[in-house]
């Protein structure tokens, strides 16, 4: 966490950042590998801005995700003195959602809605996926959509609406997905039938979006770019309320966003934009890192951040190194390290369980030396369900703490998610009606739940408590306080085994649910958050001092909320139908695993002083550090392969691609070695201490394991000791 | 090549001449316990330790079992730290975990998800036997017009029949690369109007319907679509060439046209490929599209350097002796001209050299008898032979023992009277699937039967499973052990395992009730594991069974087997998405109880090896690649082995007269694909099948005879249900010598 920093306390590269000019309309482009000060820069300038009495809305900060946005908004949160105003921390959408919620009469006549006069519905991922998985279902039921391509729905639908978000991110009209598709197609043409269904999915969606006034990410972004920003309104709006800009990370931004800046920065008094050279890890997000580049290299000024306070030169030097082996460009360093100083440990073990426990044991003599947990990240290409649980129970034994990082997770594997479900069915039984999936509530589901929302229960008690509080016919919980007579042995008998301390708990529970289920039904989300309002979050249930369960649970919240707006937003037409339950088909929704998207992004708890596990992607993109880094696995492909989709391509649908240029295996190959690259050069320039090398000859299934990087990371170090130049 | 030594072997003069190679195409002859598996070895670590692969470039090494892929892969790297260089350098996989990783590197050319689902061969049956019902359901009236009315065994019969109707649709059509669309339209231009044929492509229609909902890929699939992305994408062709500049194959004879296709691909125009087979020993053409003529074509080809290992130490003369007289018959005696050509090289073994390191067990010791005299029926048959077995195991317990039958029925009438003596004699029933595979599959079933529903009784019974097994520390037996599980069993699982108190549930217990204190590590590390499971309950099923063996198992095959089981509980739960623990271990009960097959498992993958004192009992298929001092082939029959085409087939229902379902559709439908017309005459068509079919019969009972070391004992009953057989042509031919 960066917080404000004395001046005193910057270095000398930071302190030309706070410095330069903020008048005349200049501009400033910062750049240096990750470690090297930029954001503790930018936010020390927009302090400062703010100290020299720039009023705080006419401040506009740029940022390339949330966890970002949070470090601007801390700084501005301890900083001692008063601030009169807000400055606007955003990221290019989160602006984009905003002038076309402010825009809307401007924009809804021209745009091509078909009711111009409603408000407009801004849809979240789930509620994307709903309304298209409307209309991608007799597509593919009758028409045969999509017959050639073996794919799981939820993931065909995430790269159609991939598609559509590329074109208004890249900036091109969403009619040429499937032209820009074909003709950078190595293959034969039997694919191009795929790609014009993807392009009619595609078509049908914002027909279907025009006529209910649903904005999905695609649409705001078009709507903003092509009507809103050029028109005189905003530049006029413009004019009053931005006058300082500042953005990060620009080489994860989307061209449209940098085409954004480029148009936005003449008209301020100032601005300053920083770019992390190794980065640019958000390619098939739509990052473009010569868009960015190139808006760079427009500034008047330019400042290379080389003093590299944090970084240890060895790692690179060995990431570096690796980038040799691979004939890939090196990270630009002052001074060259000695690679093999760098590696504090190498082992490359039979067994998977094997790797995991040398990380475990390696990890407690770190601690043991006085290392912190919180200082030691273990990182791999993937992270299962199995190496979680593994490393969390070897670390455990040992006293350590671990807390995982994950860049993606559906709803329906989140235990918290489903366990709120649960409770959403509990109080809604005639949602049991509704649904194929919602028809009957498995014990093991209520056992769950239980274990959750019942504080320092274990599952061994919670099944027995499920076993006997399972509804039978119904959908309300079991009284076992003991005053019902046909009950009253069997609860006895219980509560003597499980404590009569629980008794209570449970009891409030129930009853809870009872009265809300007699009550006039609420929506979803407010249903939970009433029930963690009123109950949950007390002593003795499973969120009280849980901030950390309770961020899941509050995603959850906003998605149903979302979900139920845009659905709500075409009731009738092209929405729900008056008699749905939004909450049915939202839980239904997430049960059946196709709200795969909406990821819940973990955010790393400081206080919890624990050892990060992560993958490499959600490692990198947190703007994480670590005094030593496990790279782990290293004989799984996954270090090596991008995950590639067959109705999508992020390298084809971008702004470099040139039209008619074919896609061949050898720029497949070129963009993982660049990739691979740009993951160790990152991870290299995160790292203080030293790196962990580890692997596996087999898998977690048993099977061989092959190592090409390993391989590379041998040579790499093989060079070292003879002192090969690089 | 001249020393006779590499990197530590020694080597016969005929694995010289193979490690010589220095690129291009090979073909290797190689006969049965040749030690193919070393000579792969050695000639992979050469081509890296010379430096013959580039910076990044591989050895790529294929092979038809996981077991072998093991093996291999131990040898290279330890011929490699042993010259001082790290174990890289090389990618050694079976020809379907090749196939996936072409669809994985680039799933986009290839159409797939990157993390598609590969159903199994047990779950292949599985949906088409969902696709016969409904077809049936829909016709009836049609259907049943095959089969005589009011013949109840005709009629469940005839569904079996009409399941493997639809398989071997599948396999014709997916050989082809034909999608069931394509296939009907091709049926339709080249004017196929066959009954049986037409009904076996509604079938695959179906069959296909079902894999498409779940988003899965057969094993043929796999194959077909990654030649498909190598078609698709040239340069991905290239890159994986560079990845992979030599290629390796072992049992090249079990390579079908497809897999060879993949690897032709790989290979290129001038490529660098070694393949390595028996074609004598190819005996899955039957299941898979497999054929030794490709092999043997491939060894006949002018640019192709071709060598031999004719050597082998396995067995003793009088074996040897048996097999080569078996395939010198065939060749040149047989009474059919087509099968003469077809069945055999005709190759012989030859013995090792004097002070060879695998020298043949003396002649004088072994036994080779052919029992010309049936037996009267296979109950008689299988009473002999297990008494023999039995007595001769109490005589020379050093020695290991095989059974082994063509069918599983038979089979099972073997394993009967091994179970009628008391005490039950040392044996292991290897029908459907190994012990290994039964006992890691029922630990696993007992560990999700405990996290189902844990109770007193669960926890007892999971503990005496880990217990007895040896997972908590040294094996328990006998009174201890029920002491033990008595005492686990004395207190409810949320005290055992999450107690609220300090005190041990057992501490309140009477002295004399009370663990040893040499059992309290076991009673700690149940509780520790237990709860560690418990906890993890919140996983996915196949994310939960491969966490409970991470804990468990350290041997290779165990965890093999665990993959293959959670692989089959993550496709169930794709189709199943509302099942709980309980339904994914009653799957796996019916695994553990031997009452349903783990496909894809092969005995040696399930870390299954021949002991000394034991007698196994399989099939001659399944026998393959394995080894026993003594083996006793039974129901050595022409029904099980026909001479000629004009005999009765197994695989031809009695109740259609003259009619060859199976095969005649298999027969029909490889013509699809016909530029220059079809062949109408089907009875030919199924002559000619019938013709292939014997000689891979053939080919079994020679893989069959050379899987015993010292001796070998041939028998047959008089009838075969209740048909009447005799002892095939081939061995009354060959007997006089043995």
């Amino acid at each position: 966490m960066i917080i404000a920093s004395n001046y005193t306390d910057l270095i000398e590269t930071q302190r030309i950042v706070v410095d330069f000019p903020k008048q005349g309309g200049n501009g400033l482009w910062v750049h240096g590998l990750a470690g090297s000060g930029k954001t503790t820069a930018l936010v020390a300038r927009m302090l400062a801005l703010i100290k020299e009495g720039v009023r705080p809305d006419q401040i506009l900060v740029l940022v390339s995700d949330r966890s970002q946005r949070e470090t601007f908004e801390q700084a501005l949160a301890h900083s001692t003195w008063f601030i009169n105003g807000s400055v606007t921390i955003t990221t290019f959408y989160g602006l984009c959602q905003r002038a076309v919620a402010l825009f809307w009469p401007l924009v809804s006549g021209s745009a091509g809605f078909k009711h111009p006069e409603l408000e407009p519905t801004f849809m979240n991922v789930e509620s994307t996926q709903y309304h298209m998985a409307r209309i991608l279902q007799p597509l593919v039921q009758e028409n045969g959509y999509f017959a050639d391509i073996t794919i799981r729905r939820e993931r065909l639908l995430s790269q159609l609406i991939d598609n559509l978000n590329k074109s208004a991110l890249v900036g091109f009209a969403p009619q040429e997905i499937a032209s820009r598709l074909i003709s950078a197609w190595a293959g034969s043409e039997h694919r191009y039938a795929s790609y014009q269904q993807a392009q009619d999915c595609a078509m049908r969606f914002r027909a279907y979006c025009l006529a209910h006034s649903l904005l999905d990410l695609s649409l705001t972004t078009q709507l903003f770019v092509e009507l809103i920003y050029p028109s005189r309104a905003y530049k006029t709006y413009l004019a009053e309320h931005v006058r300082h800009l500042i953005a990060d990370n620009i080489e994860e931004t989307v061209p449209v966003a940098s085409d954004y800046i480029a148009w936005l920065q003449p008209l301020c008094a100032s601005s300053v934009l920083a770019e992390d050279e190794g980065g640019g890890y958000r390619i098939f997000l739509g990052a473009d890192r010569q868009a960015a580049r190139n808006l760079g290299e427009r500034c008047s000024q330019e400042l290379r951040m080389d003093s590299l306070p944090g970084i240890n030169p060895d790692i690179l030097t060995l990431a570096n190194r690796v980038c040799s082996v691979m004939h890939l460009p090196q990270a630009n360093i002052s001074a060259v390290g000695d690679a093999r100083r760098a590696v504090l440990g190498q082992r490359s073990e039979r067994y998977w369980v094997g790797m995991i426990r040398w990380i475990a044991n390696e990890i407690a003599h770190l601690v043991e030396a006085g290392c912190a947990p919180g200082e030691i990240a273990v990182v791999a290409p993937y992270v299962s369900e199995v190496m979680r649980f593994a490393l969390e129970e070897e670390l455990h034994e040992r006293g350590i703490g671990q807390y995982l990082l994950r860049p993606a997770t559906p709803l329906r594997d989140d235990v918290i998610v489903r366990a709120g479900l649960t409770l959403a069915r509990l109080a809604h039984p005639t949602w049991a009606s509704s649904e194929a999936v919602l028809r009957t509530l498995p014990v093991e589901d209520l056992a769950e739940m239980l274990g959750v929302m019942l504080a320092n229960l274990d599952p061994v008690r919670a099944r027995l408590l499920a076993e006997s509080a399972l509804p039978q016919g119904n959908m309300a919980l079991t009284d076992l306080s003991g005053q019902v007579q046909a009950t009253a042995a069997q609860a006895g008998m219980l509560w003597q085994r499980l404590g009569f301390q629980l008794r209570e708990r449970y009891e409030a529970l129930r009853t809870w649910l009872a009265d809300y289920a007699g009550r006039e039904q609420q929506p979803l989300d407010i249903f939970l958050s009433q029930i963690f309002g009123e109950l949950l979050t007390l002593p003795g249930y499973g969120f009280y001092l849980r901030a950390d369960l309770a961020h899941s649970y509050s995603r959850l919240v906003e998605s149903a909320l979302k979900f139920r707006l845009a659905g709500s937003a075409g009731a009738g037409s092209g929405g729900f139908s008056v008699a749905d339950d939004p909450g049915a088909i939202y839980t239904a929704f997430v049960l059946n695993g196709l709200a795969s998207a909406e990821y819940i992004e973990d955010r790393l708890d400081e206080a919890l002083d624990a050892v990060i596990l992560a993958p490499a992607f959600a490692y990198l993109t947190r703007g994480l550090r670590s005094r030593y880094q496990f790279w782990c696995d290293l004989r799984v492909d996954g270090w090596w392969n991008r995950p590639n989709q067959p109705l999508t391509q992020p390298y084809v649908l971008s702004r470099a691609w040139q039209t008619g240029r074919i896609w061949y295996d050898a720029d497949e190959d070129q963009a993982r070695r660049e990739g691979l690259g740009r993951v160790l050069i990152g991870l290299a320039a995160r790292c203080s201490g030293g790196i962990f090398l580890v692997s596996s000859e087999l898998g977690i299934n048993g099977e061989e394991q092959s190592g090409r990087l390993e391989r590379i990371l041998q040579n790499a170090l093989l060079y070292s000791q003879n002192n090969n130049p690089i | 090549m001249t020393s006779s030594e590499l990197y530590g072997y020694q080597l016969r003069e005929h694995q010289r001449a193979i490690l010589a190679y220095q690129g291009g195409l090979m073909g290797v002859s190689a006969v049965p316990g040749s030690g193919k598996t070393l000579t792969l070895a050695l000639l992979a670590a050469r081509l890296i330790i010379e430096g013959k692969l580039g910076e990044e470039g591989e050895v790529l090494v294929v092979t038809v079992q996981n077991s072998a892929v093991d093996n291999i892969s131990r040898r290279i790297k330890a011929i490699l730290q042993a010259q001082g260089l790290p174990p890289v350098g090389y990618h050694v996989c079976t020809l379907h975990r090749l196939a996936a990783d072409i669809l994985r590197i680039r799933n986009d050319i290839a159409g797939v998800e990157d993390a598609f689902v590969i159903i199994d061969d047990a779950e292949r049956d599985s949906l088409m036997t969902h696709a016969v019902n409904t077809w049936v359901a829909g016709h009836v009236a049609y259907w049943s017009s095959f089969i005589p009315d009011d013949n109840r065994n005709a009629r469940t019969s005839w569904q079996e029949q009409t399941r493997k109707i639809g398989l071997a649709a599948v396999k014709a059509c997916k050989h082809l690369r034909l999608t069931p669309e394509q296939a009907r339209i091709q049926a339709r231009k080249v004017g196929i109007t066959h009954d049986i044929a037409l009904i076996g492509l509604e079938l695959y229609a179906g069959y296909q319907n079902y894999l498409g909902t779940q988003n899965a890929l057969d094993f043929d699939d796999l194959i077909w679509r990654a030649i498909d992305a190598l078609d698709e994408d040239a340069s991905y062709t290239e890159g994986l060439r560079r990845r992979w500049p030599f290629i390796l194959e072992d049992e090249a004879q079990d390579s079908s046209p497809l897999q060879e296709t993949i690897l032709r691909c790989l290979a290129g125009e001038d490529g660098n490929w070694v393949r390595m087979g028996d074609p004598n020993q190819s005996i899955n053409a039957t299941f898979t599209t497999a054929d030794p003529l490709f092999f043997r074509r491939f060894l006949a080809d002018p640019v192709v350097k071709t060598c031999a290992l004719p050597e082998s130490g396995r067995s003793a003369s009088p074996i040897i002796n048996l097999a080569n007289s078996l395939v010198h018959w065939v060749c040149q005696q047989h009474p059919e001209d087509e099968i003469r050509r077809i069945a055999f090289e005709e190759q012989d073994i030859l013995p090792t050299r004097v002070g060879d390191p695998q020298p043949n067990p003396p002649a004088e010791e072994s036994h080779v008898r052919i029992i010309t005299e049936p037996f009267p029926d296979l109950e008689t048959l299988a009473n002999r032979v297990v008494t023999k077995a039995v007595d001769y195991g109490r005589r020379h317990p050093g020695y290991s023992q095989a059974i082994l039958c063509p069918t599983n029925k038979q089979g099972a009438v073997v394993v009967n009277e091994f179970a009628k003596i008391s005490p039950k004699p040392p044996f292991d029933d290897l029908l459907r699937s190994t012990p290994q595979t039964r006992h890691v599959t029922g630990v696993l079933e007992k560990v999700l039967v405990f996290l189902h529903k844990p109770s007193v009784s669960s926890q007892a019974a999971l503990y005496e499973t880990l217990a007895k097994g040896g997972y908590l520390g040294e094996a328990q037996a006998g009174f201890r052990l029920r002491a033990q599980k008595t005492l686990v069993a004395s207190a409810p699982p949320e005290q055992v395992f999450f107690p609220t108190q300090a005190e041990l549930w057992y501490e309140s217990l009477p002295a004399q009730a009370r663990p040893l204190p040499e059992e309290l590590p076991l009673l700690a590390r149940f509780v520790e594991l237990a709860a560690r499971w418990l906890r993890a309950v919140v996983l996915p099923a196949d994310q939960l069974v491969l966490t409970i063996a991470q804990d468990l198992f350290r041997a290779e095959g165990d965890l093999a087997i665990t993959h293959v089981l959670a692989g089959r509980l993550r496709s169930l739960w794709q189709i199943h998405p509302e099942w709980r623990l309980g339904e994914y271990a009653a799957e796996l009960s019916q695994i553990a109880q031997n009452k349903r097959s783990l496909a894809e498992i092969a005995f040696v993958d399930a870390g299954y090896e021949p002991r000394a004192g034991r007698t196994a009992v399989t099939t001659m298929h399944k026998a393959k690649g394995l080894e026993w001092d003594v083996v006793y082939l039974i129901c050595v029959d022409t029904l099980e082995f026909p001479d000629t085409s004009d005999d009765v087939f197994r695989s031809e229902p009695y109740y259609m007269q003259e009619r060859a379902p199976e095969l005649e559709t298999s027969a029909v439908l490889e013509q699809l694909m016909s530029a220059t017309g079809i062949q109408q005459d089907v009875p030919a068509l199924v002559q000619h099948s019938r013709r292939e079919q014997i000689a891979e019969r053939l080919r079994l009972l020679y893989v069959a005879i050379t899987r015993a070391r010292c001796d070998l004992y041939i028998s047959y009953a008089g009838t075969s249900g209740k048909r009447p057989v005799r002892l095939p042509l081939a061995l009354y031919a060959i007997a006089g010598g043995a």
